[in-house]
């Protein structure tokens, strides 16, 4: 039996809750997103409840751990194809021997969720200071991103912090998914951002004084573009205001 | 001159200084704009892959001095250019908006007198926190030999200051900065270290008087602490002169951070060294040796001593240290304490954690270890996994010094680059996903043209997507 959800965090939850209420075998949870049937396998649609899916994340938090259940969410948001099972195996495990699982850095069933989970964190906190935001027109900031996880939940709060006295939009144009905010309230959901405004007059002004300054504060005996490679990845670039 | 050459001069002249760091103090957003974060956000790496955390640049290069080693000595024949207040806070103003940089790094050389140039710095770092509203990281340097009260007052503004130590001897400046005797780049340095000790004892007056701790962080001087730069290479000093000054420098002055500058020649003259190339490995050995001394638990006169002054080129300090005291070796992974775990090549601060988390619930094995992160090519040859050797294991000086070095010759991973990164497991274990709980994505994608209508209509308490017009 294979069990298909809608794809969101909660549908997800759901599937897990139907596997423990249900005692049906599973061999795999996928997202109707991805998922392609074939004739062979048996499948099941799980329809997203959201009171299935609060029991389980609260299951997790208090049978497990704050931490497990971090971690749990990042690695579903990283969107690594596989991940619905790992987790599973997870949650399975941390059942049976409850926050333990946090201190087993060495166990493969616990990597298989850490590991995607690390790098959610580690793109989260690059784009915390590689998203580039232009002024447009209207006065509000935008700013478009391609993150290879889908992180904008873990970064937008740190923006509302940061820049509350602006008006803001981060939008994530791989998976048309956006976070408004407009001085007071915040809200991100799936949307599709269409007739964005020109850019404010002074916008390409400040760019290329950006650029310059970017390309000035460069050591010329010191150069070293493999290195800083390493840190920004080129396929990141395209959205860097100084290198594209 | 217009703004956009004078940035490229200014930020020409303040290159070489090379803390970058946004790191150490936290500060809230009070209706304004900005906050910093305790652990610093890298915004862009440059050419040279040196992070750029901050606006980097010089209020003025018009020096009045004529330092041998600096670029913007007075004889130097190098355009020259001042900011104005109002530029200077127009570029940070919108930088920071566009998330370009995490703050302002201002420093600058000397105009007129000491205190004139910090004068006008003082009068910037204030207008961006009173008038501007700014609550973003400034870094400011303190220009020696200003008047006490001016340096004190910058520091009730600013998150960081420091003063550029230059050379790492007398000697050295004596030669090469003759207007800066060392007693006088110190007397500043002083009086900031004492500032921030006096200032932290107030502020626990302060809290044990009053429980609102809130009120306190307004008027913390310099609290993510002070700096200092020194240069490498410019005169003979020896890598053991200078990790001992650090050292002194760290306990005598609290210092948060030293830096080190591989000497780029820029200029010449004969009191300076003839070389082509700026000495990248020495300065990469040296911030390896000051990472061990601030997170490793090591001391100078273990890593160098008079009759070995300088680093093993071939060798990481750490290693070095490894192969003089074999006897010391191998350690029992699942049994060792902390201290010794940390000193063993192979294993960093963050697998030493792992490793101590790890082994609470379970032995650990080889394969563990190696899922953990311990590179197990070099930490191979220095510890037993329940009394188990590695499989390269040897107790011959020679094979374990021949296998080190031909695991790595050179800094190639992310890890053994100075520079911010370190920190950043710190920022992520503390999370970014406090108030994650009402962020979740909704939960059916949702198609909206109007998303404009947020930004005119004011709203109160929480919006629904379905409150914006589908």
């Amino acid at each position: 039996m294979i069990y298909i959800y809608d794809g969101t965090w909660n549908g997800f939850l759901t599937a897990v809750h139907h596997y423990y209420y249900d005692r049906e075998n599973i061999t795999n949870i996928e997202s109707a997103l991805s998922c392609s049937p074939n004739l062979i396998d048996e499948y099941r649609e799980i329809t997203a409840d959201i009171d299935k899916a609060k029991a389980v994340e609260n299951a997790i938090r208090v049978k497990i751990s704050y931490e497990s259940l971090d971690n749990i969410l990042r690695c579903f948001f990283s969107e690594i194809a596989g991940r619905e099972m790992w987790i599973l195996n997870y949650i399975k495990l941390g059942f049976k021997i409850g926050s333990k699982i946090d201190s087993m850095l060495g166990t493969q069933t616990v990597l298989d969720v850490l590991i995607p989970a690390r790098k959610v964190k580690s793109e989260s906190h690059l784009m915390l200071g590689i998203l580039r935001f232009e002024l447009l027109e209207n006065n509000i900031y935008y700013a478009p991103i391609k993150p290879d996880h889908n992180i904008i939940t873990f970064i937008a709060p740190h923006f509302k912090e940061r820049f509350a006295d602006q008006n803001w939009v981060i939008h994530d144009i791989k998976r048309k998914l956006a976070a408004l905010y407009n001085k007071k309230n915040m809200i991100i959901s799936y949307m599709d951002l269409a007739d964005i405004p020109d850019r404010h007059a002074d916008e390409l002004k400040f760019q290329s004084l950006w650029k310059n300054y970017f390309k000035h504060i460069a050591i010329k005996s010191r150069i070293n573009p493999k290195l800083q490679k390493q840190f920004i990845p080129k396929r990141y670039w395209k959205q860097l205001t100084e290198k594209n | 001159m217009d703004l956009f050459d004078k940035l490229g001069i200014l930020a020409d002249a303040a290159k070489y200084d090379v803390s970058c760091s946004s790191s150490g103090g936290s500060r809230n957003n009070k209706n304004g704009v900005g906050n910093s974060h305790a652990a610093g956000i890298c915004h862009t790496w440059s050419d040279d892959g040196r992070c750029v955390s901050l606006l980097k640049i010089l209020l003025s290069n018009e020096c009045i001095y004529d330092c041998v080693y600096c670029v913007n000595r007075s004889s130097n024949d190098v355009p020259r250019a001042s900011f104005t207040a109002d530029e200077v806070i127009d570029l940070t103003m919108n930088f920071y908006r566009r998330n370009y940089i995490e703050g302002l790094f201002l420093s600058s050389a000397v105009l007129k007198n000491p205190s004139y140039t910090m004068e006008l710095m003082l009068n910037i770092v204030r207008r961006l926190r009173n008038d501007h509203r700014f609550y973003g990281y400034i870094h400011l340097k303190a220009i020696p030999g200003a008047d006490e009260r001016l340096i004190s007052e910058a520091g009730m503004f600013v998150d960081r200051m420091s003063v550029n130590i230059e050379l790492p001897s007398d000697k050295g400046l004596e030669v090469l900065a003759p207007h800066k005797p060392k007693k006088a780049l110190l007397k500043p340095m002083h009086q900031i270290s004492q500032k921030i000790i006096q200032n932290k004892d107030e502020q626990k007056i302060y809290k044990r008087a009053n429980f609102n701790t809130s009120l306190t962080k307004r008027d913390q001087f310099v609290p993510a602490g002070q700096s200092t730069q020194l240069i490498v290479g410019a005169t003979p000093d020896k890598d053991l002169s200078i990790l001992k000054l650090s050292e002194a420098l760290y306990s005598n002055f609290n210092l948060k951070r030293v830096y080190y500058s591989a000497y780029v020649p820029t200029l010449s003259d004969p009191r300076l060294p003839a070389i082509i190339k700026p000495p990248l490995l020495r300065e990469h050995r040296l911030y390896q040796a000051d990472w061990l001394l601030r997170f490793y638990g090591f001391y100078a006169d273990e890593l160098l001593s008079k009759s070995n002054p300088d680093f093993n080129p071939e060798l990481d300090p750490k290693a070095d240290w490894a192969l003089r005291n074999l006897h010391l070796f191998p350690v029992e992974i699942n049994s060792v304490d902390y201290e010794m775990l940390l000193r063993v090549p192979g294993i960093g601060v963050k697998s030493a954690q792992r490793i101590i988390k790890a082994r609470r619930v379970g032995k650990l094995n080889f394969d563990n270890l190696k899922k953990i992160g311990v590179v197990l090519k070099r930490a191979g040859h220095f510890i037993t996994c329940q009394g188990k050797t590695y499989e390269t294991y040897s107790q011959n000086e020679h094979i374990v010094k021949e296998s080190l070095i031909s695991a790595k010759l050179l800094p190639q991973s992310k890890k053994s680059v100075p520079g911010q990164m370190s920190l950043l497991s710190e920022l992520n274990e503390n999370g970014i996903s406090e108030g994650m709980s009402d962020l979740y994505l909704y939960d059916s994608p949702q198609n909206t043209k109007q998303w404009l209508s947020y930004y005119n209509l004011p709203q109160d308490g929480r919006l629904l997507i379905s409150d914006i017009h589908l």
